[in-house]
């Protein structure tokens, strides 16, 4: 099921339509997300998962509205709940941000500000946003700590960011993106900067709290298998575009793109390396922004790439089974 | 402020305090005294808006340091009421007349810094300055006016320009900087080419061509040396701008609803403020050598107020005549006020910065 599909068939929450985005720098203009589509249902999980320099994170900031300078949404909408969301009413997306959207950073213990007790920073969002009077603002906000994970929320929610090791910092960052209520939670890499055993507790904190507010998540990752298997759906990006979309469980078992094999494969195996044995790595590197091949963007680095992929660019094509993927070799789907 | 950088604050309190304090150390009022059966105090009855003001932010530091003794605190608070009252009694003079006082305490120093010593100036037959004595500790200047009521006096007044003329550089220099850094784009373009523009001006010429125009008051002085010496705080908070405006926390702010202006208030400036404080402290420390040279070279603060720099200019022409104390005393003074601010300015930016914080430590082992 393709972004498109997905809108005439289900209640959708958030939706991007062919969205493109360019940098402009030093008078040239580079294109680092080139249409891409795609639509979260309310209390939907979805993955974005692709290398880095793909375009994973210009999506979600497009979706934001909030891409750094000199960034242009070039074509495409956004639609928030079935309406578009005005590109140039500014004020009108920072309240949309203020009060839809939480957002988990790629390194949710940096996303403190130092100069701040953090229980200050939750109930200071409490206050601008939600209304509330100082006190109510500080006792709601030990309790989103409480949620968090946070143990002895109530010592804590004193305490300056630096005083808290890194996972008491990521669990107030989550209080922090869920402290309004949003609707949907954007967790871009959050756990690019943790080792494995601690991403693995953040993400099923996320999941529990994302099951018990019935809030829709967009994860943003590298590590398909990671996220792949607390997501309802995966979307792959490759050079700026979605390269295989569909159901997380199906993908995880069957990829049909070889983009999506290959990043399967390359995932250690779980158990140690026989002597001389080398980790599987998908061979060259990933293309610049802007700086794409033709045809099939992912043919350079593709072994099963054949004469018609250097020539045609694949178009992301739905398949009966509520998949969809971009590439002409893929086996067909149950029709 | 950080724990660390407290010690280095020893030294401007004490200079601070001892400006403060001024008005009633080194005057020719009593400090107290029984006149007609009432007690006055004459000296604290004559204070204006700005000696109590500076009474009053000296008194609540004392309170704070009092705080934790429960005896102290109360000791403290009933001394700073008594002393509140006696200011603001009407003076004795304006109701007592002609009575004398029957009995008197008086200042430390109990000689106005403007005032001769038409007495001693009587006995003496050089124009010489009076050399150090029991009655003027640290002798007069060469028209018998008391050398250490001049001094402090001269210390208030160079502090006050100093201080004055650095919160206004750093009001002006945050303001211009924090704006450079939120809108960007063509303002901070033309605010950084007028800022170069402003660099390339000769400081104390400017100074005194300016003020050739102008009236020789204390507040314009102040404002001049404010108005050229703001440029480097504004780049520096804009610096810190910018480089905060890439931090994660402010982005996640965006993205959880805070407008720019809301992120620029309350997420970049606290945090940009940490490396000002030190910036802040070195440049009240030139704007007083500024003063001091504008002062020295007849272009500051107006006769009969006394500043260091003019101390020094009156003390220079008696170097050469056997009287080395007129010039000795401002030179020294000027010398441990630049020290104290340099020695509470290297303290913060230590204290502020991550790499100096490492520093700081190594040096202390």
């Amino acid at each position: 099921m393709s972004g498109a599909a997905a809108s005439a068939t289900r209640e959708t929450l958030a939706e991007l339509c062919g969205v493109a985005v360019d940098y402009a720098r030093g008078g040239a203009t580079k294109r680092a997300v080139d249409g891409v589509s795609l639509a979260l249902a309310p209390g939907e999980a979805v993955a974005l998962v692709g290398e880095s320099g793909c375009g994973k994170s210009t999506t979600a900031a497009a979706l934001l509205g909030l891409l750094p300078p000199g960034g242009r949404l070039a074509a495409g909408a956004i639609r928030w709940r079935g309406r578009d969301l005005a590109p140039d009413d500014a004020e009108a997306r920072r309240r949309w941000r203020a009060t839809q959207i939480g957002w988990l950073p790629q390194e949710p213990s940096a996303a403190l500000d130092p100069c701040y007790a953090v229980g200050d920073q939750v109930a200071e969002l409490l206050r601008v946003h939600r209304g509330l009077a100082r006190a109510p603002a500080r006792r709601r906000a030990t309790e989103l700590l409480a949620e968090a994970g946070l143990d002895d929320a109530a010592r804590c929610s004193a305490a300056q960011p630096h005083e808290l090791s890194g996972g008491q910092r990521q669990r107030v960052a989550l209080a922090l993106a869920l402290a309004c209520e949003p609707a949907l939670l954007i967790a871009d890499e959050p756990t690019s900067a943790l080792d494995a055993a601690v991403a693995r507790q953040l993400l099923d904190r996320i999941d529990r709290q994302r099951r018990a507010r019935g809030l829709a998540l967009l994860l943003i990752s590298h590590d398909l298998a990671l996220v792949a298997a607390r997501c309802d759906r995966v979307a792959v990006m490759y050079a700026g575009r979605i390269v295989e979309e569909g159901d997380a469980r199906a993908l995880l078992a069957a990829p049909l793109h070889p983009y999506s094999q290959a990043l399967l494969a390359a995932r250690p195996p779980p158990r140690p390396l026989a002597p001389g044995e080398r980790l599987a790595a998908i061979a060259g590197q990933p293309p610049a922004p802007g700086a794409w091949p033709a045809g099939c963007r992912f043919h350079p680095r593709c072994p099963a790439a054949i004469d018609a992929c250097r020539r045609e660019t694949p178009p992301l094509v739905a398949r009966g089974d509520g998949r969809a993927v971009a590439c002409p070799l893929a086996p067909e789907g149950p029709r | 402020m950080t724990r660390a950088a407290k010690p280095g604050f020893g030294g401007v309190r004490l200079l601070v305090a001892l400006a403060a304090l001024t008005p009633w150390l080194a005057t020719s009022r009593p400090l107290l005294e029984l006149r007609g059966g009432s007690l006055r105090s004459p000296a604290l009855a004559a204070s204006g808006g700005e000696e109590l003001f500076w009474g009053a932010l000296l008194f609540a530091e004392l309170l704070r340091l009092a705080w934790p003794r429960r005896g102290l605190r109360v000791v403290v608070g009933v001394a700073g009421l008594v002393l509140l009252v006696l200011a603001l009694l009407p003076s004795a003079g304006a109701r007592g007349g002609g009575e004398p006082a029957s009995f008197a305490v008086a200042a430390p120093v109990p000689w106005d810094p403007g005032a001769a010593d038409w007495e001693l100036l009587a006995q003496r037959e050089t124009t010489l300055p009076a050399p150090p004595s029991a009655r003027h500790w640290l002798g007069t200047d060469a028209t018998g006016r008391d050398l250490l009521a001049r001094l402090l006096h001269g210390l208030r007044t160079s502090l006050s320009v100093g201080v004055a003329a650095a919160a206004l550089a750093l009001g002006i220099g945050v303001a211009v900087g924090a704006a450079c850094g939120t809108l960007r784009g063509v303002f901070d373009l033309l605010a950084m080419r007028a800022i170069e523009v402003l660099l390339c001006l000769p400081g104390l010429f400017t100074v005194i061509v300016v003020f050739a125009y102008l009236p020789r008051e204390r507040a314009i002085l102040i404002a001049l040396l404010g108005l050229l010496s703001w440029t480097g705080i504004a780049r520096l908070v804009r610096g810190e701008f910018l480089r905060l405006a890439g931090e994660e926390f402010v982005l996640a702010s965006r993205a959880l609803g805070a407008s720019r202006f809301e992120v620029a208030w309350r997420h970049l400036l606290p945090n940009a403020l940490a490396p000002v404080w030190a910036a802040a402290t070195f440049a009240v420390a030139n704007a007083l050598l500024a003063e001091f040279s504008l002062s020295w070279l007849g272009f500051g603060v107006p006769e009969p107020q006394a500043s260091l720099g003019t101390l020094l200019a009156e003390g220079q022409r008696l170097l050469t005549r056997g009287r080395p104390l007129p010039a000795l005393a401002p030179s020294l003074l000027i010398v441990a006020i630049v020290l104290a601010f340099h020695r509470l300015g290297e303290r913060l930016r230590v204290a502020t910065t991550p790499e100096g914080e490492l520093l700081g430590r190594e040096a202390a082992r």
